[in-house]
């Protein structure tokens, strides 16, 4: 009886160790290295408030916030990918805090992906785009100019044909394949630029089967001539090997070929447009801040993100890892970018680029649109693809109305 | 009585892990199957029957999974036995160095099966170490244009990269097996071999009359444990080739559920996949042990 007894009291105390209700649980994805600093600083000005910060991982942070929401046990604070937010604000499991950014709004952008049918319902916080990296040493062996990168498709096509005649293991133009999750990224620029997209604006049809689409289709199956077709990992790799001319990525590697190949001389430009004068489009990602409706904790919460996304507090991730900027209005003008040329490529990219619509189906419409590359690529009839991945989408968009 | 108690309770830790970790979740995920299960609003789910698992059957992208399973686990399983046999065979007798080649062989039952995977992985790439190899001997252009790859990558070929998946995993996979036969090579009575050469048995005779049938409980065991692990394949598939390959070529069963739980928030038809696997291994393990067992009587 007493051995019983002592054991059931261990258990109970081991029970009673949980309570964590005064710190505010935050979820994000930056290294605990990178975010720590600013977290502590807020705790400096904000006695009364204690932060315990989780580093989740991009390959299963979502299935730890799915596990998360089906088990109860939300955190008060997330950071969600900005095309995620459309299906977990659909879903009723986020705080629609439309309120309470009134008196913000205006010194932020990237309000959007955070709208669900005109309520708000997260911070913008830091922001990325996607533009078109150049090898520059390629390009002078090609007989280009390595300070006029292409501004148009021709000229795009052109550089490309040229880079890849220079030999069997140099390529020209890195093009997208076989991640189904991520091949909207490379190939709806070119479709926004040319006028197209994939739904319309208030997201009641699909608009993807067009003439405009039709277009960029084909030059996207033109320029894959002289092109590698791989993973975004494999393109950066050989992208840093001094084997691929031109790919269109992300500012991560801002940060990474200074430290992984110093050597390598490239710069960054704007994703080139059909014809002179149209806008570039690229596509606008980024972090958003929400708060689960099922946490207790909201005010402190949101004082938390409302110091996290101020200019001054991002700015400390952008210095840090280049990957993001703020997403503060007109954070160009801080004199951070002044030397920072190629983060400033980014930003102004980003000003003309649009987000994938915020539709709680994304998911499902980005295989659609990622199945219509792999038909095109293997050699499928253009038109009949197309109007298979139109009828694919409508079906997707008529069943969530 | 007193006893009794006691070894409850220093039993309880493991029961207590086997029955949160185990029971309730095999329990959970059957009566999940017959849901329609939204992770993100579990309080919203119904009871759906049937649904899920008829849904199923007229899902074109499970058929291929499932097909892609089969081939999976048919086209190692073979191999894996048969070279592992071969290997503890050749390791069973005096040659020097056995303990360096058995510890060589056996190196990959150690690592982590995602750090073989990232290996491969960047093995397969255009600019990886088997281009380099076919290059130098000069046969990439010819080996490219059999395999229909353009550039070399193997991964993102619909007709080869599940083959190209399973030959890593076949790697992967012999030293485990291997050891195992070594043991039960280690169990034959060396009497037996001494008799037989005595009675003018050659090498086949005392292969196929001896060690064969005395090896048979092993192979019965590999055949079948390999089978049911093998059917689960989804840490190569999720590291190497995300999102199932192009045109779904190396989309395995448990990859889609995978998916279905985690991407598109379907988990109730995610569990009714997984009852389905089950069903499918349970059957082919008893047909196994049945074929295999009447051999031995």
């Amino acid at each position: 009886m007493k051995k019983l007894t002592l054991i059931l009291l261990i258990f109970f105390l081991f029970g009673c160790f949980n309570k964590n209700n005064n710190k505010i649980q935050f979820w994000q994805f930056f290294k605990l290295n990178d975010i720590d600093p600013i977290v502590a600083k807020f705790e400096e000005n904000n006695e009364d408030i204690k932060i315990k910060v989780d580093q989740l991982t991009w390959e299963n942070g979502l299935e730890k916030i799915t596990l998360a929401f089906a088990s109860k046990k939300v955190p008060d604070l997330l950071e969600l990918g900005s095309t995620w937010v459309a299906k977990f604000a659909s879903e009723g499991i986020l705080r629609d805090i439309t309120k309470e950014v009134g008196p913000i709004k205006n010194d932020y952008i990237f309000w959007e992906p955070a709208t669900y049918k005109g309520r708000i319902y997260g911070l913008p916080w830091v922001l990325g785009s996607r533009a078109l990296f150049y090898n520059k040493d390629l390009f002078v062996k090609a007989g280009l100019d390595p300070d006029k990168p292409p501004r148009t498709w021709d000229e795009l096509l052109f550089a490309a044909k040229k880079i890849d005649e220079l030999g069997p293991d140099i390529y020209g133009f890195g093009i997208g394949a076989g991640e189904k999750h991520i091949l909207y990224k490379k190939f709806l620029p070119f479709v926004w630029s040319n006028g197209g997209n994939v739904l319309n604006e208030d997201m009641t049809k699909c608009i993807l089967n067009s003439k405009k689409t039709k277009e960029a289709l084909e030059f996207y199956l033109k320029i894959a001539k002289y092109g590698l077709k791989e993973k975004q990992d494999i393109l950066d790799k050989t992208f840093k090997m001094g084997r691929l001319g031109m790919e269109i990525s992300g500012a991560w590697n801002l940060e990474r070929i200074p430290k992984e190949v110093p050597s390598l001389n490239f710069s960054v430009a704007l994703i080139p447009v059909p014809r002179l004068g149209m806008k570039s489009i690229s596509f606008s990602g980024g972090e958003i801040l929400v708060f689960p409706k099922q946490s207790g904790n909201f005010e402190k919460s949101f004082k938390v993100a409302e110091y996290l996304i101020r200019e001054k507090q991002a700015l400390v991730l952008t210095e840090k890892l280049k990957s993001v900027f703020p997403a503060a209005k007109e954070t160009e003008k801080d004199i951070y970018f002044k030397d920072q040329p190629l983060q400033m490529v980014f930003i102004k990219q980003n000003k003309t680029s649009y987000h994938p619509p915020s539709h709680p189906k994304w998911t499902e419409i980005q295989d659609v649109i990622s199945e219509l590359l792999e038909r095109c690529f293997a050699g499928e009839n253009i038109d009949k693809s197309l109007s298979k991945a139109q009828n694919s989408i409508e079906k997707i968009i008529s069943q969530h109305k | 009585m007193k006893n009794r108690i006691n070894v409850f309770l220093f039993l309880s830790p493991w029961l207590a892990t086997l029955a949160v970790f185990w029971i309730y979740p095999l329990l959970f995920s059957f009566y999940l199957s017959f849901q329609d299960y939204n992770p993100l609003r579990p309080d919203k789910s119904e009871f759906i029957w049937l649904e899920n698992y008829l849904k199923l059957f007229s899902d074109p992208l499970f058929l291929k999974a499932l097909k892609n399973t089969v081939v999976f686990v048919v086209g190692t399983i073979p191999f894996t036995t048969i070279i592992a046999l071969l290997l503890a065979l050749m390791l069973n007798q005096k040659i020097p160095c056995k303990g360096f080649f058995k510890a060589g062989f056996f190196l990959p039952t150690i690592i982590s099966l995602v750090v073989i995977s990232l290996v491969f992985k960047s093995l397969y790439a255009p600019q990886g170490y088997l281009n380099f190899i076919l290059d130098s001997i000069g046969i990439k252009e010819k080996i490219w244009q059999f395999f229909d790859l353009p550039q070399g990558s193997w991964l993102l070929s619909p007709k080869w990269s599940l083959l190209f998946i399973m030959i890593m995993d076949i790697w992967a996979a012999l030293g485990f097996y291997m050891v195992l036969f070594l043991a039960a090579l280690a169990n034959i009575p060396k009497e037996l071999y001494d008799a037989a050469r005595v009675d003018g048995a050659g090498h086949f005779q005392r292969f196929f009359r001896i060690t064969m049938p005395l090896l048979k409980p092993m192979i019965l065991f590999v055949v079948v444990v390999n089978t049911i692990f093998t059917f689960q394949v989804f840490t190569e598939i999720y590291t190497m080739t995300p999102g199932g390959g192009v045109f779904q070529s190396t989309l395995t069963v448990v990859y889609y559920l995978y998916e279905k739980a985690f991407r598109y928030f379907d988990m109730g038809y995610a569990s009714a996949m997984a009852y389905i696997l089950f069903v499918v291994i349970f059957t082919v393990s008893f047909i196994q042990m049945r074929l295999l067992k009447s051999e031995m009587q």
